[in-house]
């Protein structure tokens, strides 16, 4: 590679220009090489990122006293794998986006809950996670043709994204959102598609760092940790189930899982922080409970459990903002 | 001036925001809805501005530091309503 920055940096011209790199030797060469040949580049962001290599070695160090049994160390070689996780997902969603991961190569477990869903013909929000590779919940269209999914996030790229998407998948079956703030504009966009009978995916583990985010601390892999109130509190404006929703990959295979956390989300208003609290809570078990099965997987690289206390501390601002 | 867009809009104040225990009656139309006066807060102004830009078409931005004095009161959502719609 001739740029010197690393493909999935997040500046904008380099993704994309990455981006198209990599689908272009995906096509040629297939995904084993493709996997080899960003090796370097992850090496790469691993060796020049202090900041994202501390947050990947804390998240790790929690799991292994939290969850022995993941077997992980929290040392300097439990890391480098994880960002090779986290370059071997780019790869994956290269391969969602045109439509190459067969409903045969996904287990979809909690199936009856999503197809009940669909079956009322109202959309759902999937409540989920920067864990594991969101985009291969795009095969669900073979499961059920027809059913469109749209993916909120905090990028500013989400135009160019969705450009390049088309330009890879050419369907419209799934698309992004950049949702920088909560707002009626917004809330109204999101509950056509929901009344259309869409499902629309809400990242629930990740606070915006603009303005003063609302969070609820709820205990997360054995320590308090804040979560976003935002995609609970979006959620309850649309007013229709909320399912959790995590795609992990097991070796050559992927698994979704989908779950119901509620019917409808109610913040009355009176006890508005406590509601609040149940459904963060709820959402921070069961991610928790994702993250044992997958603890290579979950990537947020930033001091996920201080986020608040040291923002002066984030070296790569960008990198918050990975879609 | 009370007129029939501030009593609809009394109303919807009531029945989106689940507002059981008051009338339209007990709204003052110029009292303000946020805070001090009916004490909404801003989950609650959420999901006004989602009900009123359905029910009247009108389009609601929140980065506007306009749509602040918009929400303050009845009266002055009204003339929001009205003027937008114009």
């Amino acid at each position: 590679m001739s740029d010197p920055r690393p493909w999935f940096q997040i500046e904008e011209r380099g993704v994309l220009w990455g981006m198209r790199l990599v689908l272009a030797v995906y096509r040629l060469l297939g995904r084993r090489l493709c996997l080899w040949l960003i090796k370097p580049a992850v090496l790469y962001f691993w060796l020049t990122n202090p900041g994202a290599r501390r947050a990947s070695r804390d998240y790790l160090a929690r799991l292994a006293t939290w969850a022995p049994h993941t077997g992980l160390r929290g040392n300097r070689r439990d890391s480098l794998r994880h960002f090779q996780a986290f370059g071997a997902t780019m790869i994956d969603k290269l391969s969602a986006w045109r439509g190459e991961v067969a409903l045969d190569t996904v287990d979809v477990i909690g199936r009856d809950t999503l197809i009940k869903v669909l079956d009322s013909g109202r959309g759902a929000v999937l409540m989920g996670a920067h864990l594991g590779n969101m985009e291969v919940c795009r095969a669900l269209s073979q499961l059920r043709p027809g059913v469109r999914l749209t993916v909120l996030v905090h990028t500013h790229h989400a135009e160019k994204f969705n450009r390049l998407l088309s330009e890879v998948s050419g369907d419209a079956s799934l698309s992004l959102i950049q949702v920088s703030s909560l707002n009626p504009a917004t809330a109204i966009v999101l509950q056509q598609r929901i009344d259309a009978g869409e499902l629309v995916a809400i990242m629930g583990d990740r606070v915006p760092l603009s303005g003063t985010p609302r969070t609820t601390t709820v205990p997360f892999l054995g320590a308090p940790a804040p979560f976003p109130q935002g995609p609970f509190i979006l959620a309850s404006l649309l007013r229709c189930p909320v399912l959790s929703l995590f795609c992990v990959r097991r070796q050559q295979r992927f698994e979704i899982h989908f779950a119901r956390l509620t019917e409808r989300v109610r913040l009355p208003r009176h006890e508005r922080q406590a509601a609040l609290a149940r459904y963060v809570g709820a959402f921070a078990a069961e991610l928790e409970r994702h993250c044992l099965g997958a603890p290579l997987q979950w990537f947020n690289f930033y001091d996920f459990w201080h986020q608040h206390e040291t923002p002066a501390s984030y070296s790569v601002d960008t990198e918050r903002e990975r879609p | 001036m009370s007129d029939h867009l501030e009593q609809e809009l009394k109303e919807l104040i009531i029945t989106t925001l689940d507002l059981e225990e008051i009338g339209s009656d007990d709204i003052d139309a110029g009292e303000p809805l946020f805070g001090d006066g009916l004490g909404l807060d801003s989950i609650d102004a959420l999901e006004l501005g989602l009900a009123i830009s359905k029910r009247y078409d009108v389009k609601i931005d929140a980065d506007d530091k306009t749509t602040r004095e918009h929400f303050a009161s009845v009266r002055a959502l009204a003339d929001f309503v009205r003027n937008t719609r114009a």
